[in-house]
Order: structure tokens, then sequence, then C-alpha cells
């Protein structure tokens, strides 16, 4: 199990788009993931999980990942967040 | 209460509203026995299939139209509707025995309430994309089609006021399209209300010419009335009173007779001519947009189509309209109103009347009314223009048929249009197809360059008409739909009014109709008619109150008036009135 904090850097932070890719991202892989905000934890698959969790920049987010292949998908998912989603 | 809008269709209706887009009209719980979950279950895996292949055309749509920018909302409304936490929810509601309705209207106010703790204005606006989803979902459902349908059925709480009103279906909405309002078109809608809107707006067009009563600015209406509420509407003054007392209602009974007083006055100079009383007789003629209107225009006593407005048979469908439907059509018009004349504006896409068609390479507009639009349009997409001008002139044979170019901006423009209609001629001639070799052929006046260089374009054009919108539109630079700058459409104004006088005085002796909301306008009439013109097409509705004022004025009066309207002083009046 794989448990690291990663900050969120792009400037809306995770409205749809970013939460749409980091849920596609997420999918791909057999680990389970879970995102927490404080006290708040979301399903990793679940786009209205992200949305919901109305994460803006600089948001610290706790990631969880839990399953056979959850090194490749911690990397996947970090470097999603630190390229911004490619958007800014 | 009473609440205000501006007035854009007239009629008094009392009746029953249905707020179209709203969830409330399916917020009650029925229970689902055991037995039927299973097809509860089924219904909402339906819904959701039926969304998705929505949101895949309009992807695919949006992605050539807009760009990827726009199309990817979609892919995130395919996520949402696959989303696991959603799927599980909705089952668990189903199975527990709820209604699917009920378990999606839940699942909106749990998105509603977790979203309302968020404090960034942008992220807890996304609650938007969820509740959108969820809405779609709720209108692919089996039972929420007929919802529209069937809600004008239920008479038994009108009885109870002891009168049988004709229709009591009462829509509210933000804001209406061209395309929903021509969809209610055959339910038993009484009357259109939304929140935004001008007066001139088609959709107000489209509720006119379905003479169905229309009132449009009553702010926040969709959040004051419900479904269910009932309601007067008198969309001759703009009012409308919500929870009505007894003294309301019988007031409302009133009111409505002595409209219907007034209406019987004008079926008795329905068929007398449009003469003023010094004898100046004034061409009254019917705009309209779908042959159906036929019976409307003869009825209301018109003298001929001054304006048939041909795109809405280009509208609400994934194709185009071929030759021979469209040569059926204009033939169809052209025998009812025989000998009086048709005139057929080719097509007018363009500004809101959006051409939902896929294969276009039509990119984004930013300034859609300062786009590709009627002409220009038509010129770019020389296939689709000359489809049309063969279906019309097969259908000239009739010798009552003539056409008008819409959105004419520079006199160039018409040539161009010209040539291409002889190349059709042309073509036609080749195949022996008869057709009038002299048809007549006319511009609109909508766009202040062509008004102000008529000089060019008199030698060929046969006649003119103006879409007096467009024009007020283009010589103000007010967009006639923005609420916030529609005050400033004032037809009443000196520019206007010295605009057209000055078009009728550079039109040489070439005929001159105006064919805008203007000429339907009964404040206008007189002012009209006073600056000199003698040809008003207008809706079809419109024309006996018209007629009956005309006919009890004198011409030297609107003269007079329209003189001083004009204030003039300081140019010489002698050279705007012969």
């Amino acid at each position: 199990m794989i448990k690291e904090k990663i900050v969120i850097q792009n400037k809306l932070g995770l409205h749809a788009r970013p939460a749409s890719l980091f849920v596609q991202t997420t999918s791909k892989f057999k680990s389970d993931v879970f995102v927490e905000k404080g006290t708040q934890k979301v399903n990793g698959k679940s786009i209205l999980g992200i949305m919901m969790l109305a994460a803006g920049i600089e948001t610290e987010l706790d990631i969880t990942v839990n399953g056979e292949d959850e090194k490749e998908a911690f990397e996947s998912i970090k470097k999603l967040i630190d390229d911004k989603f490619y958007e800014d | 209460m009473l609440l205000k809008g501006k007035p854009v269709s007239p009629g008094i209706v009392y009746g029953k509203v249905l707020v179209k887009d709203s969830l409330e009209k399916i917020f009650v719980k029925k229970t689902i026995l055991e037995k039927d979950i299973n097809t509860e279950i089924q219904k909402f895996i339906d819904a959701v299939q039926k969304t998705r292949e929505e949101m895949q055309i309009l992807y695919k749509r949006v992605l050539t139209e807009m760009g990827e920018a726009y199309a990817n909302l979609f892919s995130v409304y395919v996520l949402i509707l696959d989303d696991q936490t959603f799927i599980n929810f909705i089952l668990e509601q189903i199975k527990s025995g709820s209604n699917v309705e009920f378990a999606l209207y839940t699942f909106s106010n749990n998105i509603k309430d977790s979203f309302n703790y968020i404090e960034d204005i942008y992220l807890k606006e996304r609650q938007r994309d969820i509740l959108d989803v969820v809405k779609k979902i709720i209108s692919k459902l089996p039972n929420s089609k007929d919802e529209l349908e069937s809600f004008g059925d239920n008479k038994d709480e009108l009885e109870n006021f002891g009168d049988n009103i004709e229709g009591n279906l009462i829509i509210v909405a933000n804001n209406l399209s061209p395309a929903d309002t021509i969809m209610v078109k055959n339910k038993k809608v009484s009357a259109f209300l939304t929140n935004v809107g001008g007066e001139t707006s088609h959709a107000a067009i489209f509720a006119q010419a379905l003479g169905i009563p229309s009132i449009v600015g009553i702010k926040n209406i969709t959040e004051i009335v419900k479904t269910g509420d009932f309601i007067i509407v008198n969309a001759f003054n703009g009012n409308v009173i919500t929870n009505p007392t007894k003294d309301d209602i019988s007031k409302y009974f009133y009111e409505k007779e002595k409209i219907e007083v007034m209406y019987q006055k004008f079926e008795k100079i329905k068929n007398l001519p449009a003469i003023t009383n010094d004898g100046v007789e004034i061409k009254l003629l019917a705009n309209i947009e779908i042959p159906d209107e036929i019976d409307s225009v003869i009825s209301n006593g018109a003298e001929g189509i001054g304006l048939y407005r041909t795109e809405f048979l280009y509208m609400n469908r994934q194709d185009f309209p071929t030759e021979e439907e469209q040569y059926q059509k204009y033939k169809f018009i052209a025998e009812k109103i025989y000998p009086n004349e048709v005139v057929i504006r080719t097509i007018d896409i363009g500004g809101d009347k959006n051409l939902k068609k896929f294969d276009l390479d039509i990119e984004y507009e930013k300034n859609p009314f300062l786009g590709l639009r009627g002409i220009r349009f038509a010129i770019k997409y020389k296939s689709i223009f000359k489809i049309q001008l063969r279906a019309i002139l097969r259908a000239s044979i009739f010798d009552n048929i003539k056409i008008m170019y819409p959105m004419i901006s520079i006199y160039e423009e018409f040539l161009e249009a010209n040539n291409i209609l002889e190349e059709v001629k042309e073509e036609l001639r080749k195949e022996k197809i008869e057709f009038n070799e002299n048809i007549q052929v006319g511009s609109m006046i909508e766009v202040p360059a062509l008004a102000i260089t008529l000089d060019k374009i008199t030698q060929y054009a046969d006649f003119f008409s103006i879409g007096t919108n467009d024009l007020m539109q283009y010589l103000f630079a007010i967009d006639r739909e923005n609420q916030y700058v529609s005050h400033l459409y004032n037809t009443r104004h000196v520019s206007i009014l010295r605009l057209l006088r000055y078009i009728l005085l550079n039109a040489k002796d070439k005929k001159v109709e105006i064919c805008g909301s203007m000429a339907g306008d009964a404040k206008l009439t007189k002012i009209l008619i006073g600056l000199g013109y003698r040809h008003l097409s207008m809706n079809p509705s419109f024309i006996p109150k018209i007629k009956n004022i005309i006919r009890e004025v004198s011409i030297t009066d609107c003269e007079k008036l329209a003189r001083e309207i004009l204030d003039l002083n300081y140019l010489k009046p002698d050279n705007w009135f012969k």
C-alpha cells in the first residue's frame, strides 16, 4: 500500500475536466485508489467523489493506492497532478 | 401577487403552470412493489443508455462545431453517467422500494447539499454538471415525456370555476428557443412565460405565429410559480397574477369578455378593405413560417403573404428538405392564396436560428448576428441554395410567387444571388422544366449599409421589404435578445423613423413593404402610413386590429403626426415630403 501527500497546483483546482482526467487515470489500474481531504475520504475512481472534494489550488490531498499495480498507479497520478493536468 | 413582463403575443388566459426543465414535476415518491423492482431498474438502465447515446452524438457535434475544449464536457458527462457511486446509490434506492424518479431526485438533493459546503465558487458551480446529467436522465424516462402531453387533460380543477376554458397549460421557462417553441406546437399550450428574452426574439415571433399568448422578461418567474399552480396571464398588458383571489378571477372573466367583444368587431370588418376614412387604401399582408398557417392567413383577411420564412423547413431535423418536398410546400401555399401573392424569402439561417446540421464546416461564431447568416450563408452553401431556388422556380408556374433574398448588406450580394438564380433557370430551361420567366425578385432591407445605398440596387430589385427587427438591431447596435439593453429597442425613435422615410424616398418607384414587428404594432400604424407606407406585412392575427385602426383614421392626420415625429425643422421639409 502506498500513502502519500500531494498538493494540487493547477489554478482552478479539481474541476470537471481535471476530475475526469484523474478518474480516467486511476481507472486504468487494478489497484484501489482513495483520496482524502481532511476528514473527507472518497473513491479515487468516482468522478462524483473527486468533484465533491472541491480541491482548489494548494489543497493537500492524501492519496492511498492499494493493489498489485499500485506503484505505476501512484506514479501516473502524481505525474498528472505535477503536470497541473496540462492546464495552466 | 402581481408580476410584470413584456407581452409579446396577445391573449388572456387562466390556466395551470408547467415549469419546464423543472425536477419538481416528478418529486412524488411512489412505493415500488417487490415484483416491480426489476422493471424499475430496467427503466433506469434504459434512460442512462439513451442519455449516453445522446451525449456521444453531442460530443461529436460539438467537437466539429466548436472544438475539443467544448466537446470534453460531454466526456465528463459520460463519466458521471458511469460513476459507480451514482449508479449504486440509485440501485439501492430502487431496491428499497423507491421509484426511479424519486431516487434521482433524492440524489440531486444530496449533491446540492454536499456542494453547498464548498466555499470556492467556481468548484461549487460544478454541481451543475452533475445536476444536468441527472436532469437529462430524467427526461429520458418513459413517463416523463408525456408529462407535457397529458398535462392539459386534467380539467377537474378548472370546472370549479364554472367555465369551459380552452387549453389550460401555461409553460414557464427561463428562456425558450425557437426549437422549444415549435416542439410544443401541437400540445395544449395556452401561454408561454419566460424569465428572460426580448420582445422580438424568434421565440416570441413563433409564439405570435402560433397564436399563443406570451410574456417574456418576468424576473424569476420560474422560481416564483410552481408546476400545478393556477395563474392568470394577461398578455395584452404583461401582467401575471399568481394565487389569484376570487375577485381576480371574476375580473379575468370580465376582461376576457371585453376582449372577445373587441374581436367580434374585428370579425365584422374582416372582409372589408383596409382603407382610411379619406380613401387611401393600405395593403395588409401576412408573415408566415409554416404552411399550416395558411388558414389563419385567410381567416384574418390578409391580402396575400408578404413574407414566407422558409428557414423553418430546415429546422428541427437532421437532414435537408429535398427539392420535391419544398416544391410541394411552395405549390400548396401558392395555390391556396391565389390570385393573391406570396413572397418566398429564401433560407435565412444563422443568428439565433441555428442550422442543426453536423456536416457543414461552420466554426463556432462569436457574434452569430454579425456572422454567416441569410444570403451570406446561401452564397457560401450554394448547393443548398440552388435546391431551394429550383423548388421555388418550379412552383412559380403559379405566377403569384415572388422571390426575396434576406440579409443583403451590399448590392453586389444581390447580383451574386441573382447570378445563382440565373444558373438555376438555365438548368431548368435545358431540362425543359416550366417556370415563370418573369418571376419578380426583391431584397430585404435589414442592414443599414443597404438602406443608405438604395440607388445602387433599385435598377436590379423588383421590390423591397424592410425587416424592422434586424434593421433596428443593426441601426442601434443592440442585441434584441439582451434584457439589459432591450429598453433601447425603441421603434418610435426618430432615428429609425427617419431611416424609414429615407428608404421610401430613395426606392424610386419600387414597392416597399414593411414586414418586421413594427408593421403589426398598433401603436405605430398611424406613423407608418403617415410616413408613406402602403404595404404592411405582419403576423396574421394582428391584421384585424390594424385594419380597425386604419379604417378610423385620415391620411392627413397620419402625415401630420409623422412630420412632427420626424422633427425635420432644420432640414427643408419639402425634400422629405413632396
